[in-house]
């Protein structure tokens, strides 16, 4: 196998500027935009042409006209005849790209892979439809349930587990720092946008919920908003011997995982094997197992990871992806979050572009656009909200609810 | 519009009623499957057994009693366009994970015949048919919910 290593990076902004252009722009808009912007970071130049494979994903079915896009990327890229694997895994899509470009480059079969997940959102006009396949088609979906049925289930089971004040608050708390890191990223939804909520508003309304009593519609609407958007981002991955020929500042990727589990939430509080019996729906028993054996891949311990890209969108995707990380306490994952360790200056810079919620959800892309940013901080190019040090990230991904999920561990030397 | 340009309808797409009607035993029954060879229940059924791989499956009735074990009431945090069919139950919905006797989990599934505010973690339910929804094909899709045991 050959160490592998990321050559260029590229994105569309998710402000609310460029998303104005969404009624303008088709799904291939945002291929060619992100693609190519992947192609012009290769400092030392990479002709498109030069490109001998293409691993490409999406939300899902029902998310664009054809579902079998591979030759129509490899067309309007103008790389024909370039083959293009075509990939399905709705938040964890670009995940599972880079695991399958990964093993393709590693292996010797290519040397020049372009990776691009995506998302074109609002072209479906049942939008509830297309959110809905995330979860488990034949129970979920024909029983009415998408995400936010599920994830308020999710919700309340973590209340159950760690405490409505204790989650309330460290969601609260995460969010004020998604608002932080997002303002100063010019490519994140939340840039530019105001935000008088403090944090301390918000968890004074949380010290005076009664722990039966329903959150006040008051802490939701003060609570500051993530953001579903649209748009690509993308990935030229290479052998590492090489990366030099490309670029000055090579990230290397030393660590790759996917693990599933299920998507029906009852099976995750119930699968009786031994990989997966000890874990619960607050748990989100992929991640665990995918970051424990990307870390081993890499050859990390938790002490080394300086920046951590997590699937941090709701509470109850941070808390599980966070605590697999390992860096903090398993016991205190909620306390590490309203400590400020996720924030600028903590132990653990976590969603330093805004997180999934401030960059802008954008289902195909998630992984994709924490690669990004990792690779942003990794070089020092992070400009105001540049960490001290970024020499091991970890990005984590996860699909749908908690259905699988996929690790990179990166390192920058 | 006119015979040959009728009102459109905006569906991304329109299932056979077979799609449905092939789950009629786990929807209208919770038919799950058991492993002969290890003995382990499983729902919703499958073919291949999770433990032990075995593909020699048989049909289980699971137990139409059992317990809510989280439940979620009155407005969503966030929310969008329902999913097609749905649209009459509004906001209206309570929902939950039941915990069967056999140790499995039903879920994420409806709690009816029941104030949002008698609802409890913990408390009895038994299974009940109901209507869930018109399906884009027209016709009337069946499943469980649950009603509370002690009233």
């Amino acid at each position: 196998m050959r160490r592998v290593a990321i050559a260029g990076v590229g994105m569309t902004p998710r402000t609310e500027e460029y998303m104005r252009q969404s009624d303008s722009k088709s799904w291939k808009d945002y291929v060619i935009e992100s693609g190519y912007n992947a192609i012009h970071d290769v400092r030392r130049g990479l002709n498109p042409r030069d490109i001998d494979y293409v691993v490409i994903n999406y939300h899902g079915e029902a998310s664009v006209e054809a579902g079998g896009i591979g030759p129509i990327v490899s067309d309007i890229l103008g790389i024909h005849p370039v083959g293009v694997t075509v990939i399905t895994a709705n938040c964890t899509g670009a995940g599972v790209s880079m695991h399958d470009a990964y093993s393709l480059v590693a292996s010797g079969r290519y040397n020049r892979v372009l990776v691009i997940g995506f998302d074109k959102r609002w072209d479906l006009l049942n939008f509830g439809d297309k959110r809905a396949i995330g979860g488990d088609v034949d129970y979920d979906f024909n029983f009415g349930y998408d995400h936010p049925h599920l994830q308020a289930l999710l919700q309340a089971y973590a209340y159950q587990k760690w405490g409505k004040k204790k989650v309330l608050q460290a969601m609260a708390a995460y969010r004020m720092q998604m608002v932080w890191w997002g303002t100063r990223n010019p490519n994140a939804a939340l840039w530019g946008v105001k935000t008088s909520t403090t944090r301390e508003e918000l968890f004074d309304i949380i010290d005076h919920i009664g722990e039966d009593a329903p959150v006040p519609s008051e802490f939701w609407e003060k609570l500051p908003k993530t953001y579903a958007v649209e748009g690509g981002s993308s990935m030229i991955l290479v052998p590492a011997d090489d990366a030099k020929a490309y670029t000055d500042t090579p990230i290397y990727v030393d660590g790759m995982s996917y693990k599933c589990n299920s998507h029906l939430l009852s099976k995750q509080m119930h699968y009786p094997t031994p990989a997966l019996e000890k874990y619960d729906i607050c748990d989100f028993a992929a991640t665990h197992l995918a970051t424990a054996e990307a870390y081993e891949m890499a050859n990390v311990k938790p002490e080394d990871i300086d920046i951590a890209e997590l699937f941090e969108s709701h509470i109850t995707s941070l808390i599980p992806t966070l605590a697999a990380t390992l860096v903090p306490d398993p016991d205190k994952v909620l306390d590490f979050i309203i400590d400020g360790e996720t924030g600028f200056g903590g132990r653990l810079p976590t969603g330093t572009d805004g997180g999934r919620g401030g960059l802008g959800l954008t289902s195909g892309s998630n992984f994709s656009d924490g690669i990004y940013e990792a690779v942003v901080q990794m070089r020092g190019e992070a400009g105001e909200r540049q960490v001290k040090k970024a020499d091991v990230a970890v990005v984590t991904g996860m699909q749908g609810e908690m259905a699988s999920s996929s690790v990179a561990v990166l390192r920058s030397k | 519009m006119n015979e040959i340009f009728p009102e459109p309808v905006y569906r991304h797409g329109i299932l056979r009623t077979t799609k449905a009607w092939r789950q009629h035993k786990e929807r209208y029954g919770l038919v799950g499957s058991k492993c002969r060879a290890c003995g382990t229940l499983w729902w919703p059924g499958r073919k291949v057994c999770g433990k032990c791989n075995s593909q020699d499956m048989e049909n289980y009735r699971f137990s139409h009693i059992g317990k809510l074990c989280v439940h979620h009431a009155g407005q969503l945090a966030f929310s969008g366009p329902p999913v097609e069919g749905f649209e009459v139950y509004g906001g209206a919905r309570v929902f939950a994970f039941v915990e069967l006797p056999e140790g499995v989990y039903v879920g994420a599934t409806d709690l009816v015949d029941c104030p949002p505010d008698k609802v409890k973690d913990g408390m009895s339910v038994h299974m009940a048919l109901r209507k869930l929804r018109r399906e884009a094909n027209g016709n009337w899709q069946y499943g469980y919910m649950w009603v509370p045991a002690e009233t």
